[in-house]
C-alpha cells in the first residue's frame, strides 16, 4: 500500500470523496450488481480512443458537429431589422402606454425621461423568399437567404445591461465565473482535430463601445485547457506562440519534453489537476505552431471567395475576414467558433450607426452561410446570429423624423440560426403589436442554450461539473429544448 | 340514485372508523404481553374491554367499507381481498374478545398464537387498504434511491413513459385505452355498467350505452363520450363525475383518435397527423411523429471493439453516434489512404452511417467496397479526384441521404447514377463539371432531391 497520499494537495473534501465515500460507493455498487463492478464496457473502449471529451459519446446522435456563433455584441435593434411593427409608425411620437410597459424596469439611461415616445422604424420592410420572412432593407444580402434561416422572434433575457447580458448568454449566469458554452462543449465532447483548440474566438478589431471581456470565453471552474483561444489579426495570431528569436523547433521540443517530466514529477507529488491542464496547453501550443499559420494563411482562398464575403474580407481583423477564418476553422473541425462583432449599442443616432454595422456584417454573414452550404457543411454545422438583448420601441432621447435612439430591451428580441438539425425558412414566436412583449412562444436564454446543446448531442441536464459542493451545468436549473425548431 | 348516494355517504366514514380497531387491538395485545412480561398476578380487566371495542369498531369499519367499495372507484381484485380479509378480521376480533374474557381456560400457546395472527391480519389489511386509496407506490415513492433499488421498485415519479416509434405504437391500445382505464373503467366495466356503457372491451365500447353511440368514428359531434368529457365541469352530465376530469392532452388525444376514424387496431403511423396534435403526442407520450432519420431507426448490436481499435490503428477516426446508438461515424484525414485501408472498413460495413474521405487521395475504384455499406446515410468525398466511375459504385446505397462531391471530377454523366439513389436528398456538386441546366432538369424530375451547385 502506498502511504504517501498525505503529501498530496488534496482538499479535505477531495480526500474524503476519494477514500471513504469512494470505498463506500464501490461496495454499494458491487452489492447492487456484482457484475457491474467487473464488467468491461465495450462502449467505453471506443470512447477512450475517440475524441477525449468527458462524455465520450454524445448522449444521442449529434445533428450538429460544430457551431459558428456570430455574436452581435451591443444588441442590434430587432425593430429596425426583423420585427416589423407598423403600429409603431402609426403611433409615432406618442407616449408608450403604461399597460404595455407593465412592470418592466428600465435602465438609468431612459428611466428618467418625461415621456417614452414611440419610435417606428424608418427603414423599409419587405417579405422575402418562399418563407415570406420580414426583413428591412438594412440587410439586403441576408434577405436573399432567408429560406435557409430559422428566426426566433420571441427571445427574452433577464439582464438589462451589456456585460451581465453577454455573460448570461455565454455562460448561463449573469455573474461572472461560470464556464462559457464553448468550454462546456470542449469539456463534454472533446476535439475532432488534435492540432487545434476545440474552442476558438475571433473578435473584430478596432471596434469599441460596450465592454467585452475575455471571461465571455473563459473556462470558469472547468479545467483550463477548455477556455476559448483568441486568434488575432496581425503578426501573432495567438499571443506568445512563436519561438523566441534564436530558438528553433527542435530545441523547443526538447525543452518541452524536459518540462513535461518535471511537471509530471510535480503532479505525482501534489496531485493538482491544473498541472495536467497546463501540460495539455503546452502541448497544444506546440502543435499550434504549425497548425495556426496554416489556418491564418488565406492565400489559397480564391478571388471569388473574397468577392462573395465582400471587399472587407481582404483586410485581416474585419468581421468579413473573421467569417472566412471561421469557415476555415470549421473545415478543420474546430467544434466551437465564437465570432464577436461589437458596436450595435445605438442609444442615439441609430439610423446612421446601424447602417454602418450592417454594412460591416450583412454581406459576410450571408456569404458564410451560402459558402458553408455549397461546401456541404450545413449538413453538420450550425450558424447562430444574435445579440445579448433587444432594443426599445420608444426613443431614448429626442425623437426627430430622421433620428432617434433606442435603449436596452430584454423582454423581446430576434436571433436567427442556419444549418444542421433545425428547420429552414421558419419563424418561431412573435411579439405583440408594440414589439414590446412576447406574445407567442417565449424562448429564454437557457432554452436557447439547452437547444444548442441538444443539437450537439448533449442532454443539457446531464453535462455537469461538481464545484463548491454542488453540480453545475450550463443551464443551471433551467432550460427546455425548443423542439419546435428542430428539423 | 338516492339510495346509492346515501350508501356512499355511509361508505365515506370508512377511513374514519378504520384506524380504531388497529389502535384498540394493538393496545390490547401489548398490554397483555406487558403483563406477562412483568409476571403480574392478576390479569387486567381492561384487556377484554379493548378487544370488544376493537371488534365493534372493526365491524363498523367493515360495514362502512362495504359501501365504500360499492362505489366502484376501486380496483376489483384488490378490493375483493381487502373486503373479505376485513370481514374475517371482525370475526377474529370477536373470537379474541371471547378468548380473553376467560384467559385462564385457554393455553398460553393459543393466546399468543392468536395475538400474532391478529397482528399479521391487521398489518396486511391496513396495508391493502392504504394501497387501495393511495396507490401501491405511495410508501416508496419518496424513498431514497438506494432503498428503492433494494426493494426493487422503480422511481419513475415524473417521467412519462416514452413509447416507441409511430410504427410500433398502437393508438387505441397504447394511447387511448390507458386513459379509459384510469378515468372511465371503474364505473363502466363488465360488472358495473353505469348508463349501460361498458368500456372494458373494444366491442362493448362500440356498442355504446343508453345514450347511443359513445364513439362515432370520424364524427365528434355524434360521439356521446366526447360530448360528456368536454361539458362544463359543473354540468350534471359531465364525465367523469369524480373530480378526475381528463386533462387537455388526454382530451386532445381522444379527439384526434375519434376524428381520424377511431380505429381500434391501427398504429400511429397510419393516422393522419396535423400540426396541432404533434406537440401533444410528443409532450404526453414522447411520441415523435416527425419522420426519423434512418440512422435512428436501425437496431444493431455494437461493433466489435477490436475491429474498431484496428481501424483506429490504420488512421481512421472512429466515433459511435451516441451513447445508445452504436452506428459509426468514421473519418479519414490525410493523403496516405490505401485501398487496403478502405477494405478494412468492410469489417464494420453495417455500422457505418457517416463516412468522410474528404480531401484524401481516395480513388474512384476503391469505392467498390463502399457499395455494400447498407446503413450509410452521409458520405463525404469532396475535394478528391473521384470521377463518374466512382459514383457508379454508390448507386445501390438506398439509405444515402447526403452525398458531398464538390471539388471532384464528376460530370453530367454521374447524374444518371445519382438519380438511382432512392433515398438521396442532397447532393453537393459545386466546383464540378456538372452543368447547371442538366442539374436543374434532374432535380425537377426527381422529387425530394436538392442539387447544390453553389455560387459561380
Amino acid at each position: 500500500m502506498c502511504t504517501h497520499n498525505h503529501k498530496k494537495n488534496y482538499s479535505r473534501r477531495d480526500f474524503l470523496t476519494k477514500t471513504s465515500l469512494g470505498m463506500g460507493a464501490l461496495s454499494m455498487a458491487s452489492m447492487l450488481d456484482p457484475m457491474d463492478l467487473f464488467s468491461n464496457n465495450k462502449q467505453n473502449l471506443v470512447n477512450s480512443l475517440g475524441s477525449g471529451g468527458v462524455l465520450g459519446n454524445p448522449h444521442f446522435p449529434a445533428k450538429v458537429k460544430r457551431v459558428i456563433y456570430l455574436f452581435q455584441s451591443g444588441a442590434p435593434s430587432q425593430l429596425d431589422l426583423f420585427d416589423y411593427k407598423p403600429l409603431l409608425n402609426k403611433m409615432q411620437g406618442q407616449d408608450l402606454p403604461k399597460s404595455v410597459q407593465g412592470e418592466q424596469r428600465l435602465t438609468g439611461m431612459s428611466s428618467g425621461q418625461a415621456t417614452l415616445p414611440i419610435a417606428g422604424t424608418i427603414f423599409d420592410f419587405k417579405q422575402h423568399g418562399d418563407s415570406g420572412a420580414w426583413m428591412s432593407n438594412l440587410m439586403p444580402h441576408t434577405a436573399k437567404i432567408v429560406d435557409e434561416l430559422c428566426f426566433i422572434k420571441s427571445m427574452y433575457t433577464e439582464a438589462i445591461n451589456h456585460d451581465p447580458a453577454v455573460t448570461f448568454f455565454q455562460t448561463g449566469s449573469q455573474l461572472p465565473g461560470r464556464p462559457s458554452i464553448g468550454s462546456w462543449v470542449s469539456y463534454g465532447l472533446g476535439t475532432d482535430n488534435k492540432n487545434l483548440p476545440e474552442f476558438v474566438v475571433l473578435v473584430t478589431k478596432d471596434k469599441f463601445g460596450q465592454p467585452l471581456y475575455s471571461k465571455a470565453w473563459g473556462n470558469g471552474f472547468l479545467p483550463s485547457q477548455h477556455q476559448g483561444v483568441q486568434f488575432r489579426s496581425g503578426k501573432d495570431p495567438v499571443l506568445y506562440l512563436t519561438n523566441p528569436p534564436g530558438i528553433d523547433g527542435k530545441s523547443r521540443r526538447e525543452q518541452l519534453n524536459h518540462l513535461q517530466k518535471l511537471e509530471q514529477l510535480n503532479h505525482n507529488d501534489v496531485g493538482d489537476p491544473e498541472i495536467l491542464a497546463r501540460m495539455a496547453q503546452y502541448e497544444m501550443a506546440f502543435r499550434m505552431q504549425t497548425s495556426v499559420p496554416e489556418i491564418m494563411d488565406t492565400k489559397d482562398e480564391s478571388d471569388a471567395t473574397y468577392e462573395m464575403y465582400g471587399e472587407d474580407s481582404r483586410k485581416p481583423g474585419t468581421y468579413a475576414a473573421n467569417c472566412i477564418l471561421a469557415r476555415r476553422l470549421a473545415e478543420r473541425d474546430v467544434k466551437f467558433i465564437q465570432v464577436y462583432h461589437q458596436g450595435w449599442d445605438q442609444h442615439g443616432n441609430l439610423p446612421n450607426a446601424i447602417k454602418i454595422q450592417c454594412k460591416e456584417t450583412d454581406q459576410a454573414t450571408a456569404a458564410l452561410i451560402t459558402d458553408l452550404k455549397q461546401r456541404g457543411m450545413l449538413e453538420d454545422t450550425l450558424v447562430v446570429w444574435g445579440g445579448e438583448f433587444g432594443r426599445t420601441n420608444y426613443s431614448q432621447g429626442k425623437l426627430t423624423p430622421d433620428n432617434f435612439g433606442r435603449d436596452h430591451h430584454p423582454k423581446c428580441f430576434t436571433i436567427f440560426m442556419a444549418g444542421a438539425g433545425i428547420k429552414k425558412g421558419f419563424t418561431l414566436g412573435a411579439t405583440d403589436d408594440f414589439g414590446y412583449n412576447v406574445a407567442q412562444r417565449p424562448v429564454h436564454v437557457h432554452d436557447f442554450q439547452a437547444t444548442l446543446m441538444h443539437l450537439l448531442g448533449v442532454d443539457h441536464e446531464r453535462l455537469t461539473f461538481k464545484f463548491q459542493g454542488r453540480r453545475y451545468r450550463l443551464t443551471d436549473v433551467h432550460g427546455d429544448v425548443v423542439k419546435e425548431i428542430l428539423a | 340514485m338516492i339510495a346509492l348516494e346515501f350508501s356512499t355517504f355511509l361508505g365515506r366514514f370508512h377511513p374514519l372508523f378504520v384506524h380504531l380497531p388497529i389502535g384498540f387491538l394493538i393496545l390490547a395485545i401489548l398490554l397483555e404481553w406487558l403483563e406477562s412480561f412483568r409476571k403480574a398476578e392478576t390479569k387486567s380487566k381492561l384487556i377484554p374491554i379493548a378487544w370488544l371495542l376493537g371488534a365493534i369498531s372493526a365491524a363498523a369499519a367493515a360495514f362502512s367499507g362495504w359501501w365504500l367499495g360499492e362505489t366502484g372507484l376501486y380496483e376489483e381484485d384488490m378490493l375483493f381481498s381487502h373486503r373479505w380479509l376485513g370481514i374475517a378480521l371482525v370475526l377474529f376480533a370477536f373470537i379474541g374478545w371471547w378468548l380473553k374474557k376467560n384467559p385462564k381456560s385457554h393455553s398460553k400457546f393459543l393466546q399468543n398464537g392468536f395475538n400474532i395472527a391478529i397482528l399479521l391480519m391487521l398489518s396486511i389489511e391496513g396495508h391493502k387498504g392504504g394501497n387501495l386509496t393511495h396507490g401501491e407506490t405511495y410508501l416508496t415513492e419518496y424513498a431514497p434511491e438506494s432503498i428503492q433499488e433494494i426493494l426493487g421498485v422503480s422511481a419513475d415519479k415524473d417521467t412519462l413513459t416514452i413509447l416507441g416509434t409511430p410504427d410500433s405504437v398502437l393508438v387505441f391500445k397504447d394511447l387511448i385505452q390507458p386513459i379509459f382505464k384510469s378515468k372511465c373503467i371503474a364505473c363502466h366495466n363488465n360488472k358495473v355498467k353505469r348508463g349501460g356503457l361498458n368500456m372494458a372491451h373494444t366491442d362493448s365500447i362500440q356498442l355504446g350505452g343508453d345514450g347511443g353511440l359513445a364513439i362515432a368514428p370520424g364524427n365528434l359531434e355524434e360521439s356521446e363520450l366526447f360530448r360528456r368529457i368536454t361539458l362544463p365541469q359543473k354540468n350534471i352530465k359531465f364525465m367523469p363525475p369524480t373530480n378526475n376530469a381528463l386533462t387537455y392532452d388526454e382530451i386532445k388525444t381522444i379527439e384526434w383518435w375519434i376524428s381520424k376514424g377511431a380505429s381500434y387496431e391501427d398504429a400511429a403511423s397510419k393516422f393522419a397527423v396535423d400540426e396541432n396534435i404533434k406537440p401533444v403526442l410528443l409532450r404526453r407520450f414522447g411520441l415523435d411523429m416527425n419522420p426519423k432519420p434512418w440512422y435512428e431507426t436501425v437496431t444493431i448490436a455494437p461493433a466489435d471493439s477490436t475491429k474498431i481499435a484496428n481501424l483506429i490503428k490504420l488512421g481512421f477516426s472512429v466515433n459511435t453516434l451516441g451513447a445508445t446508438n452504436p452506428l459509426l461515424d468514421i473519418k479519414y484525414t490525410g493523403k496516405d489512404l490505401t485501398e487496403e485501408k478502405i477494405k478494412a472498413l468492410e469489417e464494420v460495413k453495417n455500422h457505418i452511417t457517416w463516412l468522410s474521405l474528404a480531401r484524401t487521395n481516395v480513388e474512384s475504384d476503391w469505392l467498390s467496397s463502399i457499395s455494400g455499406f447498407t446503413n450509410l446515410t452521409r458520405l463525404q468525398l469532396e475535394n478528391t479526384s473521384i470521377s463518374d466511375n466512382g459514383v457508379s459504385y454508390l448507386s445501390g446505397l438506398s439509405h444515402l441521404e447526403s452525398l458531398n462531391l464538390y471539388g471532384t471530377n464528376v460530370t453530367d454523366s454521374s447524374l444518371v447514377d445519382i438519380q438511382k439513389m432512392n433515398g438521396l436528398k442532397r447532393v453537393y456538386l459545386w466546383g464540378t463539371k456538372v452543368k447547371s441546366e442538366t442539374a436543374k432538369n434532374i432535380s425537377e424530375n426527381k422529387e425530394g432531391l436538392e442539387i447544390i451547385l453553389g455560387e459561380g
